[in-house]
């Protein structure tokens, strides 16, 4: 990698103690494009990098004076997030853990291969920038509105990403997940980093309503429009003047209200019921569903023009299963909300409860889970949740297989193709294994009656046992 | 751990197996042919800073310390599934030097005393 252009070249420490090899070294890497300084030893290494910051440290493990070890304790208690590349003559599993150990982003062997350092290093500073960027975005969302957001899963920086960088434009972005996954949460954050935050946000339910009154509440009504309407009301699309309207469950508004809403897209203008005034509105339309609107399109429910116009950007929020990296972050946060609701002081989960809402596949997602954390606080008697105070579906774990089973392309994707026999005894195997030799439940996760799990085992002869 | 016979209680993998030992046998080959591959990418997975990666192979190598009764195996490979996925790589090192002393333990005895 080379250094951006216009952007100033990365900095980088490269200590060793071997005089040639440091001139080697520090030539050879900034041939690379980065700015780099040497230090001759441990001592000189720390001096250094206190003096002045870099962006990474390469450093030698074995050193005349303290050792590159040592100096890497002593920067990081000052510059805890610094990556720091060590290099070893020593290619165990034992130094790469001690290096680990002392906080050490990765570790070289010696002799080094160029190719390899040079990737490593790359690797390493976009890794740091991205945690720069990625605590820098969460500041800039904003600690209310990333509620719900959280998330360190690469799924979940996309979309963190892909908010900050739509947020500033006017683009009519539509949502996409599934129920639970958070589409409000994503288009409060929108709003809430655009230049429309000081206006109002609308949010409507569009499945919530049936078409007549939709229609009314949308886009407001003249006074006897109807019976019961004594006065003249507005809309809320011209309450959302200024800012921004959410139209939630977009996918299942009627063929006469998609053509409303197209004309209120083109002419960014509405009709109240009953009336013949047409009013300008200044809003920004974000819409949510958790329907393939393509395929409502292709099965002429939907209007194509409708689908373009709200398709502008396309945002697709991932299910909870498919980043349970996050569940912890997400199960420790509801901890404290509903901990400080319930007026009860519940720290955490036992690692046999975490590992059951690690497991789960969470249909419900997000939604799901914060429910879940809820009724453990509730029914939590100590500092620490347990399972019992989960809720039942979660212990059965049975839907370990749940997301190959509901994308099995997809995880196709990742096996080599191999006979249909093999298949099944691997998938035998694994089912055993995932359920720690608990039959029933390697049977559940089979979608097979244990009688024939057994049968499955003495035909592969993985035992002779009658059942 | 000092004493084998707590690091690898076969005696409740045998009764969760029903007393098969014929199907403990395939799976503490299956679990010694595969371990120490996925403990070589635990590591790796570890030092490169791939923290979903580590936490799907520590995942996997819980459930298969598990099933032969390498409880001690487990709970580590289940701490350094939460650890990562609350504190990513920072305090993996250490666990994963536990994990590993221990890992070997196990398989010694199992290819030793087992007899797999």
């Amino acid at each position: 990698m080379t250094a951006v252009k216009d952007a100033p070249a990365p900095s980088l420490l490269v200590v060793d103690d071997d005089p040639g090899h440091l001139a080697m070294l520090t030539t050879l890497i900034r041939g690379w494009g980065y700015a780099t300084e040497g230090a001759h030893s441990g001592e000189a290494a720390v001096e250094t990098a206190l003096r002045r910051p870099f962006d990474l440290i390469l450093m030698d493990v074995r050193m005349a004076g303290i050792s590159g070890i040592e100096a890497l304790r002593a920067v990081k208690a000052s510059n805890p997030a610094i990556p720091i590349l060590i290099m070893t003559a020593y290619s165990t599993v034992e130094s790469a853990v001690e290096a680990l150990k002392a906080g050490a982003y990765d570790y070289l062997t010696k002799p080094l291969d160029f190719d390899v350092l040079r990737l490593s290093l790359a690797r390493a500073l976009e890794h740091a920038g991205l945690r720069k960027e990625n605590e820098a975005l969460r500041r800039e969302l904003g600690q209310a509105e990333g509620v719900g957001l959280i998330g360190a899963s690469r799924a979940m920086r996309r979309v963190l990403d892909m908010v900050a960088m739509i947020a500033p434009s006017e683009a009519t972005v539509l949502i996409s997940g599934e129920t639970g996954s958070g589409k409000e949460l994503v288009a409060r954050a929108i709003h809430k980093a655009s230049a429309r935050a000081s206006g109002p946000l609308v949010a409507v339910n569009c499945a919530a309503l049936a078409e007549s009154l939709l229609e009314s509440e949308l886009f407001g009504h003249e006074k006897g429009a109807f019976t019961g309407a004594e006065r003249r009301r507005e809309g809320r699309f011209k309450q959302a003047d200024g800012g921004t309207v959410f139209l939630d469950e977009i996918g299942e508004v009627s063929a006469a209200m998609q053509l409303r809403l197209l004309r209120v897209l083109q002419e960014r203008e509405v009709v109240r019921v009953g009336g013949n005034e047409t009013l300008p509105v200044d809003v920004r339309v974000l819409a949510a569903t958790n329907r393939d609107l393509r395929a409502l399109v292709a099965d002429g429910r939907f209007r194509q023009d409708l689908y373009y116009r709200l398709n502008v950007v396309a945002l697709h929020l991932p299910p909870l299963r498919e980043r349970a990296g996050d569940i912890p972050l997400l199960a420790a946060h509801f901890l404290q909300k509903y901990g400080a609701k319930n007026k009860k002081n519940v720290q955490g989960f036992t690692p046999a409860a975490m590992d059951c809402l690690l497991r789960h596949p969470w249909p419900g997602n997000v939604r799901e889970l914060e429910n879940a954390v809820e009724r453990a606080v509730v029914l939590s008697t100590g500092a620490i949740a347990g399972e019992r105070e989960l809720p039942p579906e979660l212990l059965a774990g049975v839907a370990v297989t749940a997301p190959a089973a509901q994308n099995p392309v997809g995880a196709a994707a990742a096996l080599p193709v191999m006979l249909l026999e093999d298949a099944e005894k691997i998938a035998v195997l694994a089912a055993m294994r995932e359920a720690e030799g608990n039959k029933s439940q390697a049977a559940r996760m089979l979608g097979v009656t244990r009688k024939t799990l057994h049968a499955k085992l003495r035909k592969y002869g993985f035992t002779r046992r009658p059942e | 751990m000092d004493n084998p016979a707590v690091s690898l209680d076969q005696a409740a993998a045998l009764k969760r197996l029903d007393g098969d030992v014929d199907i403990y046998r395939v799976l503490a080959g299956v679990f010694l042919e595969d371990a120490p591959v996925q403990m070589d990418k635990l590591g790796e997975a570890i030092g490169s800073g791939d923290v979903q990666c580590a936490m799907g192979i520590a995942h996997t190598l819980k459930s298969g310390a598990r099933t032969v009764g390498a409880m001690l195996l487990g709970e580590l490979c289940a701490e350094l599934e939460c650890g990562l996925a609350t504190g990513g790589q920072s305090p993996a090192g250490d666990v994963f030097a536990r994990l590993l002393a221990e890992y070997r333990q196990i398989a010694r005895l199992l290819e030793t005393e087992i007899g797999c």
